[in-house]
C-alpha cells in the first residue's frame, strides 16, 4: 500500500504556510547585535590604474565605523584551477591597483546603517587613470600575464568530422550570438559576517546556494579551519545559478568582521546585483551542419567565442557558457562526428558565472535554428528531419560522441507526442499577423554527481551529497540535509522520500536546515538540477538504514525474524497478520529506554547518515513554441508552449510542473526581452528593471505540459533531475517559433534576444 | 561632520494596530515597515518601483512601499501580509488558494502578489484569467512564471466570501 503523499504524491508544500504568512528568514532579515551595515564603492570606469583614494571626507561622517581598502585588508586571491587550459586570473575581493570592470569593488564602507554608509561612499573618492580601448578597437590587457585576453582556448575532434563534411549532401550554416544575460533572482545577494575574536570563529549566514563550498573557500583564505566557520542556511529568494560561486563581497565582509571584531552585513541592491553581480550568456556560436543524401545528420562543426568577462575564477567560472555549449551540442542526435573550437576573451565586463540551463542553452537554440534551416532548404518536415535523426530506443544505452551516456530516453517518443499535442494548425495565420512554431527536442544532463560532471565537463568534478535521517521516541522523523532549497521545495520533497522509505505518514517527517558544522556535506550545493536526484537518493539510504534499524528493535520484541516484519503508515505488521502489532514510536521509545533491547554490539541510534553518488543520468524533453509576430512593428507574442517531459520517477508532479513553467517564463524572457548591455566604453546601460525587462503574467502564457515518466535503473527510486528542462528547450523553440514566423528572413535570425526592432529588421530584409 | 538628518514624527495603523514613532524623514516606507517595525515579509527587490515585491495596501489601495518615504503614512492605514491572517495559525483564502496551486516557490515576491491580488478581489468579482494576468502584471515573479499564482487567484475569487 503506497503511503500517502510519499513520492508520486503532489503533496502541498510543507514550507508555504510561512512563507505566505510573512515568516520566511531570508538573509535582510537576519539581526546580529551589534551589527554594522555595508555599502561597496565600486569602479565607474571599466579599465583604470587606481591611482589614489580619499577616504577622508567619507570617514569624517558621524556613525561611520571604518572605510577599507584592499590594503586593509589581507592579501587575498580567488582563482580557477579547474581545467588545464583556463588560464590563471586571481581576483582580490578589494581591487589592488588596477579595476577591469565598472561594478568592481573598491572600497567599503563600514557604517551603522545602510543610509549612513552610502552616504560615506559618495564621498569615497577615487583616481583612475583609465586605459583607453586602442585606436584598433582592441582591448588593453587586463592582466599582464594574458595579453591576448585569451582565458580559455580548447579544440577537438570526435569521429571524422572532414571527411564527412567533404561528402556532404547539403552543408548548413548558421551564426549566432547571445546576448549577455543575468539570472537576477528576485532577492539580490547578500550575506552577514559574524567574527568573535577570542574564540577565533566565524560565522557566515549568505544567500547562497552551496554552504559547504563557501565555509571551503572562506577557510582556504581567512586563515582559519573549516570547523571554525559556521555558515548558516536560511531561505533563499532564487537563486538560479548566481549563488552557487563564493563571491568576492562575501569574502570581503568576513575579512572585514575579522578586522573589526564586529558582526558585518552586506545586502546587494538591485543596481548592485545588474551591474556587479555575475552575469551569463554572451556568446556568439558559428555552427555547421552536414548532410547525407538521406537528410541525415552527418557531422557537426563549431566555433564558439565566449565573453568571460574580467575575471574567471568562480565555479564554473567562464567555462560555464562557451565550453559547456561545445560539449552539448549533439545533444539527443545521432552524430559521431564533430569538431569544434572554443575560444573565450576577457572582457571589461562582469565576470561570467553559471545561470539556469548554461551553455546548454546556446547549443540547443543554435542547433535548432539550423536543422530548421536544413528542413526549409531541402522543403521537408522539421518533424520529420527530427525523427530521423534523434536516437530511438534501439540504439539505446548510448554514448555521445562528447562522453554523454545515455541509458534511456524518450527524444523521439517526446516528439511525436508534441506534435500531436501542436494539432495540425499550429501555423495557421491570424488576420495579418505572421504565426510561427518552433519545436525543440533536448537532453538535459541532471542529478549531477562525480560520473555526470565528468560527463558533462570533461574533467574531474566530484558532486556528492550525505543526509542524515533521524526518528525520536515520538515517532518522528526529522531529515537534516546541506542543500538550501531555494524555491524548488526541498523541504516537501526529502520529507516525501523519507516518508516513502519509512513507509510513514508525511506530516510525521521534518526536514531541517541548521548550519554547516550540523548539517551532513553536501559537496558542490543545489544547483545543476542534482537535489532531487542526489540529496534524495542520500535521504533514502539513510532513511533505509534508519528502517533496518527500526525492524531489528521491532523484530526482538516480537520475536519475530526482520525480515518478516513490513511498516505500513507507522504502524509494524508481522506478515500474514491482519492487525498492526506495534507503532513505530512504540519501537523507538523501546530501543531507547528499554536496556534489555540494547545490546554491546547493536547499538542502535535511530540515525543514520548516509551518501549517494549517482551515476550519470540525463532526463529529455521536448517543447514546442507558437508565436505570433505582428509584421507592422515587430512585435511579438506568445500564443502556446507545449512540452512533453521524461524525468524518471518525479517525487512531487506538483514541484516538478512549477520547475517547468518557471524555466519557460525565463526562457520567455530570454528570448525576447533581456539584455545585459553595456557602452562601447564598457558602462553598463541595463542597471535598472526597466532596462532589463523580466516577463510578467502579461508576457507568459499557460504551458500544456505532460509528463512520460521513464524511470531510470541508475538512480535511487528511478529519479533523475529537471530544474533546468524549461529553459534549455524553451529559448530555442521560441527562436524557431520566430524564424518560422518571418518566413523568408527565417535563415537571417542570428541574434538573441528577438527584439521587436529586430524581427521588423528581419521582415524588412536588413 | 554630522549630516543634517530630519526627523518626522508619524502615527500609523498598521494591519489594525495604531503606532506611533519618530522616524529620519528621508527612510523609506518600506525600511520603517521591516525595520523599525519590525515586520519582515515584505521584501525588497529592486527599490526603484518596478517588482512589486515590497506592495503594501495603503488605505487599501496598493502602494510601492520601497518609493515612499515613512513620513507619508503618516495618518494613514497600512496593511502588510502580516495583516492578512484572520488569526495565528489560520490561512486566508487567497494564501490558502496559493498553496493549493503552487502559487509560490522561493517567496520572495509572495507578499506583494498576495496584497495585490487582495486589491484585484476587493474590486472585482468572477475574474477570468485575462483579468488576473492584467491585474498581476505589476508584479514580478522570477521562480512561478505566474501560472499557479493566476490558478490560484481564479481559486480565491470562488472561495473568498467577500
Amino acid at each position: 500500500m503506497a503511503t500517502p503523499g510519499a513520492i508520486g504524491a503532489r503533496s502541498l508544500r510543507v514550507e508555504d504556510p510561512r512563507l505566505l504568512t510573512g515568516r520566511g528568514l531570508y538573509v535582510a532579515d537576519v539581526e546580529v547585535p551589534g551589527m554594522l551595515e555595508v555599502a561597496f564603492v565600486r569602479s565607474t570606469v571599466a579599465h583604470a590604474h587606481i591611482e589614489a583614494i580619499d577616504r577622508r571626507a567619507a570617514a569624517a561622517i558621524d556613525g561611520v565605523e571604518a572605510i577599507l581598502v584592499a590594503g586593509d585588508l589581507p592579501q587575498i586571491w580567488m582563482d580557477s584551477r579547474r581545467h588545464p587550459k583556463l588560464r590563471s586570473t586571481p581576483q582580490p575581493p578589494l581591487a589592488v591597483a588596477k579595476v577591469r570592470f565598472v561594478g568592481e569593488a573598491v572600497s567599503m564602507v563600514i557604517a551603522k546603517d545602510r543610509y549612513i554608509a552610502e552616504d560615506a561612499a559618495e564621498l569615497v573618492s577615487v583616481l583612475y587613470r583609465e586605459l583607453a580601448a586602442r585606436p584598433d578597437g582592441s582591448v588593453e590587457p587586463l592582466f599582464d600575464h594574458i595579453p591576448d585576453n585569451v582565458v580559455f582556448e580548447d579544440a577537438e575532434r570526435y569521429g571524422a568530422p572532414r571527411e564527412a563534411f567533404d561528402a556532404a549532401a547539403l552543408v548548413v550554416r548558421k551564426s549566432l550570438h547571445l546576448a549577455r544575460q543575468s539570472a537576477c533572482p528576485l532577492e539580490a545577494r547578500g550575506c552577514v559576517a559574524d567574527f568573535d575574536p577570542a574564540g577565533r570563529r566565524l560565522t557566515v549566514h549568505a544567500s547562497t546556494q552551496a554552504p559547504h563550498r563557501l565555509r571551503r573557500d572562506l577557510a582556504a583564505v581567512l586563515g582559519l579551519s573549516e570547523n571554525q566557520i559556521k555558515v548558516v542556511m536560511h531561505d533563499v529568494g532564487g537563486a538560479f545559478g548566481q549563488k552557487i560561486p563564493t563571491h568576492m563581497e562575501e569574502i570581503a565582509v568576513a575579512a572585514a568582521s575579522m578586522l573589526i571584531g564586529r558582526p558585518v552585513r552586506w545586502i546587494e541592491d538591485r543596481q548592485e546585483n545588474l551591474v556587479a553581480a555575475p552575469h551569463s550568456r554572451g556568446q556568439d556560436v558559428d555552427l555547421e551542419l552536414a548532410l547525407d543524401e538521406q537528410h541525415r545528420f552527418i557531422g557537426f562543426r563549431a566555433h564558439i567565442l565566449g565573453d568571460s568577462g574580467a575575471y574567471s575564477f568562480n565555479s564554473g567560472s567562464c567555462l560555464t557558457e562557451a565550453y559547456r555549449t561545445a560539449r552539448a551540442l549533439p545533444g539527443p542526435y545521432d552524430v559521431v562526428n564533430y569538431e569544434y573550437d572554443v575560444r573565450i576573451l576577457l572582457t571589461n565586463r562582469s565576470p561570467i558565472a553559471p545561470y539556469r540551463g548554461v551553455g546548454f542553452v546556446a547549443a540547443q537554440a543554435a542547433r535548432e535554428l539550423l536543422i530548421d534551416d536544413a528542413a526549409r532548404q531541402l522543403g521537408i518536415d522539421r518533424f520529420e528531419i527530427r525523427r530521423l535523426n534523434l536516437i530511438d530506443k534501439a540504439k539505446l544505452p548510448y554514448t555521445t560522441c562528447t562522453g554523454w551516456g545515455y541509458t534511456e530516453g524518450t527524444f523521439v517518443e517526446t516528439l511525436d507526442q508534441v506534435e500531436q499535442l501542436l494539432g495540425p494548425d499550429a501555423g495557421a495565420g491570424a488576420g495579418d499577423r505572421l504565426v510561427g512554431f518552433g519545436v525543440s527536442p533536448f537532453v538535459e544532463p541532471s542529478g549531477t554527481g562525480g560520473q555526470g560532471g565528468r560527463q558533462v565537463h570533461g574533467f574531474v568534478s566530484p558532486s556528492h551529497d550525505a543526509a542524515r535521517v533521524g526518528v525520536d521516541p515520538g515517532g518522528k522523523v526529522t531529515v537534516s540535509i546541506g542543500t538550501p532549497s531555494l524555491g524548488q521545495g526541498l523541504e516537501t520533497t526529502m520529507a516525501q522520500v523519507a516518508a516513502d522509505v519509512l513507509d510513514i505518514d508525511l506530516d510525521d517527517v521534518a526536514v531541517a536546515w541548521t548550519d554547516t558544522s550540523q548539517a551532513p556535506m553536501s559537496l558542490t550545493g543545489t544547483r545543476a538540477s542534482r537535489a532531487a536526484v542526489v540529496t534524495g537518493g542520500a535521504v533514502a539510504r539513510a532513511a533505509g538504514d534508519v528502517r533496518r534499524q527500526i525492524l531489528e528493535v521491532a523484530a526482538a520484541m516480537l520475536e519475530a525474524d526482520p525480515l518478516d516484519l513490513s511498516i505500513e503508515l507507522g504502524q509494524i505488521r508481522v506478515a500474514g497478520e491482519g492487525v498492526p502489532r506495534l507503532s513505530v514510536s512504540e519501537v523507538v521509545r523501546a530501543g531507547f529506554f528499554d536496556d534489555s533491547l540494547r545490546d554491546a554490539e547493536h547499538e542502535r541510534t535511530f540515525e543514520a547518515t548516509k551518501l549517494y553518488d549517482p551515476p550519470a543520468t540525463y532526463s529529455n524533453a521536448c517543447v514546442a513554441a507558437v508565436v505570433e509576430v505582428d509584421p507592422a512593428t515587430g512585435g511579438i507574442e506568445m500564443r502556446r508552449v507545449v512540452a512533453v517531459e521524461d524525468c524518471g520517477t518525479m517525487i512531487n508532479p506538483m514541484i516538478v510542473e512549477g520547475q517547468f513553467i518557471g524555466a519557460v517564463a525565463q526562457a520567455i524572457g530570454a528570448a525576447l526581452f533581456e539584455q545585459i548591455r553595456y557602452s562601447p566604453e564598457e558602462q553598463p546601460t541595463s542597471s535598472t528593471l526597466m532596462d532589463y525587462l523580466l516577463p510578467t503574467s502579461q508576457e507568459t502564457v499557460r504551458l500544456e505540459l505532460h509528463h512520460i515518466e521513464t524511470p531510470t535503473d541508475l538512480t535511487e527510486r528511478g529519479i533523475k533531475g529537471m530544474g533546468e528542462s524549461g529553459m534549455i528547450g524553451t529559448v530555442a523553440a521560441i527562436a524557431c517559433a520566430v524564424a518560422d514566423a518571418v518566413g523568408p528572413a527565417a535563415s537571417s535570425l542570428r541574434a538573441l534576444p528577438l527584439l521587436p526592432q529586430d524581427v521588423w529588421a528581419l521582415l524588412q530584409g536588413t | 561632520m554630522r549630516a543634517e538628518v530630519e526627523s518626522a514624527d508619524i502615527e500609523v495603523d498598521v494591519n489594525g494596530r495604531s503606532l506611533h514613532r519618530r522616524v529620519e524623514a528621508r527612510m523609506t516606507a518600506a525600511d520603517f515597515i521591516r525595520d523599525v517595525l519590525q515586520l519582515r515579509g515584505t521584501h525588497l527587490g529592486c527599490e526603484h518601483g518596478v517588482c512589486g515585491a515590497c506592495t503594501i495596501l495603503l488605505d487599501g489601495i496598493s502602494v510601492r512601499s520601497c518609493i515612499l518615504y515613512a513620513p507619508q503614512l503618516d495618518g494613514r492605514s497600512v496593511t502588510t501580509v502580516e495583516g492578512l491572517q484572520p488569526s495565528p495559525g489560520e490561512l486566508h483564502p487567497l494564501q490558502a488558494a496559493f498553496m493549493h496551486h503552487h502559487g509560490l516557490q522561493c517567496g520572495f515576491c509572495t507578499a506583494g502578489l498576495l496584497l495585490v491580488a487582495l486589491e484585484l478581489l476587493s474590486e472585482e468579482r468572477d475574474v477570468t484569467e485575462d483579468v488576473v494576468r492584467d491585474g498581476l502584471s505589476g508584479n514580478l515573479c522570477r521562480c512561478t512564471g505566474y501560472q499557479g499564482i493566476v490558478d490560484a487567484v481564479l481559486e480565491a475569487d470562488r472561495t473568498w466570501e467577500r
